[in-house]
């Protein structure tokens, strides 16, 4: 069946944006760059269509067995249904075939049958494999084969066509939705207020546009679609206002009403990168650093990683702040947003099914909202916490811990001396799985802030801080050596760090000698 | 880009062809070569043939027209026998056989092992050899 590559390799010109134009007039409604896409496609294939037929019109498919006429088009299909034009015709002469005709054309796409003008049998009495058993000249009794649209709407071609888009002033976009800038309804400043009080009656909670439609009213006659659309384009550009729904959900909450930690990286979240050299890192530290998993780590792990459910291991600065870290696993669990800097969501304990507000920064890579469940929970640093998918639902995270009865256990306690951090070794309750290596207790946490704010004052280098918090750790055990995971705890109280810089420092410098596995200790 | 030199030695995966300019020099005639393709009853018939006769073949699968010799003619007509290439064919010959019925599309001497059901090193090394025979030489 004649099939043709033309609408394989698709570019967008100025000719779609009119076609894109219209498609919304005629709408009446914003589309989605997907559906834009799918009509930009149908479009194409339609004019290819077209052009198939034009050039198959009137033309006759090659039989052997037929007799034709000087000016006749044929197609041939064994020649990969290239089409000709008879220009000549004599009698054939082989005794083996009987009385029989020869044809002479002339190929029309100049080259791809060369040479253009060949010879070809007709009226031959003997049986042919090109025979055809009925007299349909129809050429569409074949089937004209195109691509189709579904294997044209390729991803690459969604983006191409956002691109362009974006690049055209007389559209506008909210999410992924378009439609013509000049007929996008008029919302005034009224409807705005309305918006903003609906938004602050909610108490915190986003809403979805339809919503805010309702208790502001209508904003005319206009489909809904192009209403919320209208409505969802005036939110966007009016900075009281703050989109914070999931990929393919549009959400509003006010901005005033957002945590100071949603609405900037917290200090003792903030990472100052610390440029070293991966190759100090023994394949044993590499292992240790995947373990433990830091969301700043340039790991790639080479593990499936679970889309369902993930586990971290809480460092101090995300429990005193009451967040989660997004690490190459617990990313996953966790819904993403196309435009959204921020995006609120429900956290479950699993425990006992209370919910608490949740806000997933990207940008500063965790999760805002828990400081209540780690509280509640009295979970230490060190402790296990896992975060699950509620059902389909990305927007709902269910956290939990391994709970057991409470027990009195010793553990590692921040003592300030000073202006440095010194540790203890105390007795604690405690009633959640942890990392023996990686736990460490809290008492007064004003003092702990402050001494973090004056680490940071000071500029007090990575290299500093170990120098003074390794020995301070070493006290706390008989043999005077600290595991380098606790040494990843301990620092991260006082300067937020990844393992791999503090590894690669352990490795690198004569100070710290190795003591055996990731035991460490400061030499002399 | 450089032509390669011709006096790289040919491997399993060079590609060889008939070539008819070689035919042109030699001393052999390709006439003669190819009725020996033929029975000898068809040779008989053509000994002394009008070479300037033309004779309409018929392409089996395309229907396309080619005007051929009597020799010609006979030789498209064997090459669709299933039997033209067999085991008792000498190697050149069945070699010179597969390149006729496809063509003289370019093959190498794996292709060609492939095809013939005989050890590809023994095809390179007849053809590799000090002598072009029958004009079956590498694609320049």
């Amino acid at each position: 069946m004649p099939h043709h590559q033309m609408g394989r390799k698709l570019s967008i010109d100025d000719d779609d944006l009119d076609l894109i134009m219209s498609i919304l007039l005629e709408q009446e409604k914003p589309l989605s760059t997907n559906e834009l896409a799918e009509a930009l496609i149908q479009n194409k294939l339609q004019q290819e269509t077209a052009l198939l037929e034009n050039k198959f019109k009137d033309v006759v498919v090659y039989d052997p067995s037929r007799t034709y006429e000087i000016g006749q088009r044929l197609l041939f299909p064994a020649l990969e249904y290239a089409t000709a034009v008879i220009i000549d015709q004599r009698e054939g002469n082989n005794l083996d075939l009987g009385t029989f005709d020869v044809i002479r054309v002339e190929f029309e796409d100049g080259g791809q049958n060369s040479p253009d003008i060949r010879e070809f049998a007709s009226n031959l009495s003997v049986a042919h494999k090109l025979n055809r058993d009925n007299d349909d000249d129809d050429l569409f009794a074949y089937p004209i084969e195109t691509s189709s649209s579904k294997e044209l709407l390729t991803e690459s071609f969604i983006q191409m066509l956002k691109n362009f888009l974006q690049k055209a002033p007389e559209l506008a976009s909210v999410g992924e939705y378009w439609f013509l800038r000049d007929l996008i309804l008029e919302v005034n400043i009224g409807h705005l207020n309305l918006a903003e009080a609906s938004l602050a009656l909610a108490g915190g909670v986003p809403l979805d546009t339809a919503h805010i439609l309702s208790d502001i009213g209508s904003l005319g006659d206009s489909s809904l679609e192009l209403q919320l659309f209208s409505l969802n384009y005036h939110l966007k550009h009016d900075r009281r206002f703050d989109e914070v729904g999931p990929a393919g959900q549009i959400l509003w909450h006010l901005s005033e009403m957002q945590p100071n930690e949603v609405k900037q990286i917290p200090s003792e979240l903030q990472y100052a990168k610390i440029e070293y050299d991966r190759a100090l890192l023994s394949s044993e530290m590499l292992a240790l650093e995947e373990e433990i998993a830091d969301e700043y780590s340039p790991i790639d792990t080479q593990t499936e990683i679970d889309q369902d459910a993930a586990t971290i291991t809480l460092i101090y600065p995300h429990r005193r702040l009451g967040t989660f870290p997004l690490n190459q696993q617990t990313r996953q669990i966790f819904p993403k947003a196309t435009t959204a800097s921020r995006i609120w969501i429900t956290l479950i304990d699993k425990q006992d099914g209370e919910e608490f507000s949740g806000w997933v920064v990207p940008a500063g890579r965790y999760v805002y909202g828990l400081e209540r469940y780690y509280r509640k929970h009295r979970l230490p640093v060190g402790a296990y916490v896992s975060v699950a998918r509620e059902n389909d639902n990305p927007g709902r995270i269910i956290v939990s811990f391994e709970a057991y009865p409470a027990r009195i256990e010793w553990i590692r306690l921040i003592s300030i001396q000073n202006t440095h951090l010194s540790f203890k070794n105390e007795k604690r309750a405690i009633g959640a799985n942890y990392d023996d290596l990686m736990i460490i207790g809290a008492d007064d946490l004003e003092r702990i802030d402050a001494l973090h704010r004056r680490v940071q004052d000071e500029k007090r280098t990575l290299f500093a801080i170990m120098k003074e918090i390794l020995p301070e750790l070493g006290r706390l055990t008989p043999q005077g050596t600290v595991h380098a995971k606790t040494l990843y705890s301990a620092i991260n109280i006082l300067r937020r760090c990844p393992p791999g810089p503090i590894l690669a420092i352990l490795s690198a410098n004569p100070e710290f000698q190795n003591m055996g596995g990731q035991y460490w200790k400061l030499t002399g | 880009m450089r032509k390669p030199s011709k006096l790289i030695k040919p491997s399993l995966e060079t590609q060889f062809h008939i070539d008819y300019t070689w035919w042109e020099r030699s001393q052999e005639d390709l006439s003669i070569y190819l009725l020996s393709h033929l029975p000898p009853e068809q040779r008989d018939q053509l000994s002394g043939y009008d070479s300037s006769k033309l004779i309409d073949y018929v392409d089996p699968e395309t229907g396309e027209v080619h005007q051929l010799d009597n020799l010609g003619y006979a030789i498209r007509m064997i090459i669709q026998n299933s039997e033209f290439i067999n085991e008792h064919t000498a190697l050149v010959d069945a070699i010179f056989r597969v390149f006729l019925v496809n063509g003289n599309k370019p093959l190498t001497p794996n292709e060609l092992g492939e095809y013939l059901g005989k050890p590809a090193s023994t095809i390179l090394k007849t053809l590799s050899g000090g002598r072009v025979y029958k004009g079956l030489r590498p694609v320049k």
